[in-house]
């Protein structure tokens, strides 16, 4: 059983965060862009469930695996520029979020082809300082313009992304010398975020409690 | 050392808490970001509710402002309207206590200007001038809530009576009894109006019913009691011929005059001025100062004196007076004594009319009872002047005669009786008219009116039908004579009739110019009829009867004026 959590406690704790915030999404009053950035929260750790099960079903096959993350990554990308680009009121080219999806679909084809995730690994790194900065742009904008207990799960999502990226990051640049010994270390990475927003719900409904 | 599962579960748990620090970390960051918001935003919703409050504030003192000035107006204006009421205000408290009168009020209870009024303070229920009337247990209603009317002589503590009306309405503050407003209307005028009417139509009634003016001046008197006050009241008339008042009712407290000299009193001041006079004490000094009145030794402390006028004639006065309460009467008593006067001068001009008409009447009995016995007399005279002529008659001639002189004779008693048709009096009758009429009528009969000329000078006088139609009988006779005999053979010839009147007597004289009456005629032994007649009738009225035989024929009738024919 132990064996069982300590293996498969992201999956565990994914699906946790899924159902909280899957709850919070439709028995919340909440509204507009908020609104969105839940949806494409919930979406985003959906999908995450998904990858984690075929993964499981297909006893870690390398070809689900590239598929999904690119998947993935590029969901990443369109969830939080888009937030980011309604925020500040910028206009909205689909392009912009091809651009950035383009060397991750490449990076997993290269991967794929010379069964090799060091690609992968490194466009990795690089979505996630866009996804920090962009996650910090967010906040930013939120905190300087929008109302703050209104657009409260909004920060709590991204400020969860803005730790996510910086472990991220952070366990990338330790695995790029040495992947696969410090590979727990992303793993926690992870594992911190998921905690982070499963006790955002908590947060989140004391501060509505209380603020509203 | 440790396994690999162990550093596992240790560095699972690690992240948890540092996940969960982290969470608590950024909880904590938001909630006291959350915390300096909510305080900015508490503090500009503080400074907007405070900016707010500021205006509603300024709102509110400018609408408090223009409330206690509208208040301020309406209270203004409400205190007019009670200040300045016709009708009386009282307002009264929970316990019935007197709180407020207005000046109407203080009028109508008769307290001095600048005096406070006594019952301010005092439940209405126990004010004396309440009690005397009966109507304290009214007030009570005014407690259940019930709304009150009284009408009532009222007598103030200040002695003031008055004919109040009053209207009580009574007032709640949460549905409990609050006081309460009492309006009260002065309606001494309109009654003392109805009393007035009232004595008049009194007074026009007894003036139908009551025959003796004595007695109808007790009604009077009694009557007017009601509106004016007569203790001493007098009805004085005024006789212009004589210059004497006489009373023909007075009751007087102090003199019992039964009629006294005009002289310079009151009364004849009244009767000469034709004007209502209202003398006090101090007007009478004054008016004797301008020697208008005598000083009398007991004067009126007040006296009241209205002409009594008949057609604009002033025939009396009626008086009412006191010798000893200077304030019994006002000036406006001098209206109701106006009203009174004029019902007593109808009074008096009716029963003097119905006196006079009583008179007549009287006089018109026994005229007719006279005319009567006149007839039956000068049908007695008129059979007996045929009898007489009967013993005259012994030829056809002597009857045509006879015939004529009757009708000449019955002719003349008719001619008095002609003119006394025609006189303002029936029992008078002018002597002048009758002899001239007499005369021209013998003329026209006998057809001389070319041959003789007939003279008159003749005094006017009025004369009783009784002696006329004697007289008539008298001077027909001698005139008749004149006219057929003392011109026989002469173509002209002239009469003259004289009348004048003496102290005593009547006398009348007929001359002719004509051939005078045979010597061997004796006027008091007469052998003819008509003589006889004259002699008969002198004697009747105790007259003389003489005879002249200078220049023609003249007879002189002298008659007294009070003859008992």
């Amino acid at each position: 059983m132990i064996d069982f959590i300590i293996f498969h406690h992201l999956g565990i704790l994914r699906v946790l965060t899924l159902a909280f915030w899957f709850y919070l999404y439709k028995k919340s009053k909440i509204t507009g862009l908020n609104r969105d950035a839940v949806k494409y929260f919930v979406n985003y750790l959906a999908l995450f469930t998904v990858w984690n099960i075929l993964m499981i079903v297909t006893e870690n096959s390398g070809r689900v695996y590239l598929f999904f993350w690119t998947i993935i990554s590029i969901y990443q990308l369109y969830f939080v520029l888009t937030i980011l680009f309604k925020l500040a009121g910028w206009n909205y080219v689909w392009l912009e979020i091809i651009i950035p999806a383009l060397p991750t679909t490449l990076a997993a084809i290269l991967s794929f082809k010379y069964s090799n995730y060091q690609p992968v690994n490194i466009v990795d790194f690089f979505n996630s300082l866009i996804l920090l900065t962009s996650s910090v742009l967010i906040l930013r904008y939120i905190l300087l313009k929008k109302s703050f207990v209104e657009n409260i799960e909004t920060i709590f999502i991204f400020s969860g992304f803005v730790l996510y990226f910086i472990l991220q990051i952070l366990a990338s640049n330790i695995m790029t010398f040495d992947f696969l010994k410090y590979w727990s270390f992303c793993k926690n990475a992870t594992l911190i975020g998921f905690i982070y927003w499963i006790g955002s719900i908590v947060c989140i409904r004391k501060i509505r409690y209380r603020y509203s | 050392m440790y396994t690999e599962n162990q550093i596992q579960i240790f560095v699972i748990i690690s992240s948890i808490f540092i996940g969960l620090f982290i969470l608590t970390t950024i909880y904590l960051i938001i909630k006291l970001k959350l915390n300096s918001i909510l305080l900015r935003q508490s503090e500009e919703k503080i400074k907007e509710y405070s900016e707010d409050l500021e205006k509603m504030v300024e709102e509110r003192t400018k609408q408090l402002s223009k409330s206690e000035e509208s208040y301020k107006q309406l209270y203004k204006f409400n205190e007019g309207i009670v200040e300045n009421s016709p009708a009386g205000i009282i307002r009264l408290d929970a316990k019935l206590k007197i709180n407020y009168e207005n000046p109407e009020m203080k009028r109508i209870l008769g307290i001095p200007p600048g005096e406070e009024s006594k019952a301010l303070g005092m439940d209405i229920r126990e004010l004396s001038s309440v009690k005397n009337i009966g109507v304290s247990s009214i007030f009570n209603n005014l407690m259940k809530g019930k709304e009150i009317a009284i009408e009532n002589l009222f007598i103030s503590v200040y002695g003031k009576k008055t004919f109040i009306t009053l209207k009580g309405v009574p007032m709640f503050e949460n549905n409990k009894f609050n006081g309460a407003v009492l309006l009260i209307n002065d309606i001494t005028e309109r009654k003392q109006a109805e009393n007035i009417q009232r004595t008049l139509y009194n007074i026009s009634d007894a003036l139908n019913k009551v025959d003796n003016l004595h007695e109808l001046f007790i009604k009077i008197r009694e009557f007017s009691g009601n509106v004016i006050d007569t203790t001493n009241f007098d009805v004085a008339l005024y006789n212009e011929k004589t210059d004497m008042i006489s009373l023909p009712f007075d009751v007087d407290e102090s003199d019992d005059f039964v009629s006294f000299p005009a002289g310079e009193t009151l009364t004849a001041l009244v009767i000469k001025t034709g004007k209502p006079l209202y003398a006090n004490r101090q007007l009478q000094q004054k008016l004797a100062k301008q020697d208008k009145i005598e000083v009398i030794e007991n004067p009126s402390a007040i006296w009241l004196g209205v002409p009594l006028k008949v057609e604009k004639q002033v025939i009396g006065v009626i008086v009412v007076q006191s010798y000893d309460d200077p304030n019994l009467y006002t000036e406006k008593d001098i209206e109701i004594l106006t009203f009174i006067s004029e019902e007593i001068a109808l009074a008096i001009k009716h029963k003097q009319a119905d006196e006079q008409i009583r008179r007549d009447l009287k006089e018109k009995e026994l005229l007719l009872r006279e005319i009567h016995h006149r007839v039956k007399n000068n049908l007695q005279v008129i059979s007996g002047l045929l009898m007489l002529q009967e013993n005259e008659i012994t030829t056809k001639e002597d009857a045509i005669k006879g015939f004529a002189a009757s009708q000449d004779r019955i002719l003349a008693m008719a001619k008095a009786y002609e003119l006394l048709l025609g006189s303002e009096y029936m029992s008078e009758v002018s002597i002048v008219k009758y002899i001239e009429s007499l005369a021209e009528q013998l003329k026209h009969n006998y057809d001389i009116h070319d041959k003789v000329k007939i003279r008159y000078s003749l005094e006017e006088f009025a004369i009783s039908i009784e002696i006329l139609d004697r007289l008539g009988l008298i001077l027909n006779e001698i005139i008749t004579n004149s006219v057929k005999h003392a011109f026989e053979g002469r173509e002209s010839g002239n009469i003259h009739i004289e009348l004048k009147e003496t102290e005593k007597h009547i006398v009348i004289k007929i001359s002719d110019d004509g051939i005078g009456m045979p010597e061997d005629i004796d006027i008091h032994n007469p052998d003819t009829l008509g003589l006889s007649l004259v002699e008969m009738l002198m004697a009747q009225l105790q007259g003389t009867l003489s005879l002249d035989r200078k220049n023609g024929t003249s007879f002189i009738v002298e008659i007294p004026k009070e003859s008992e024919a």
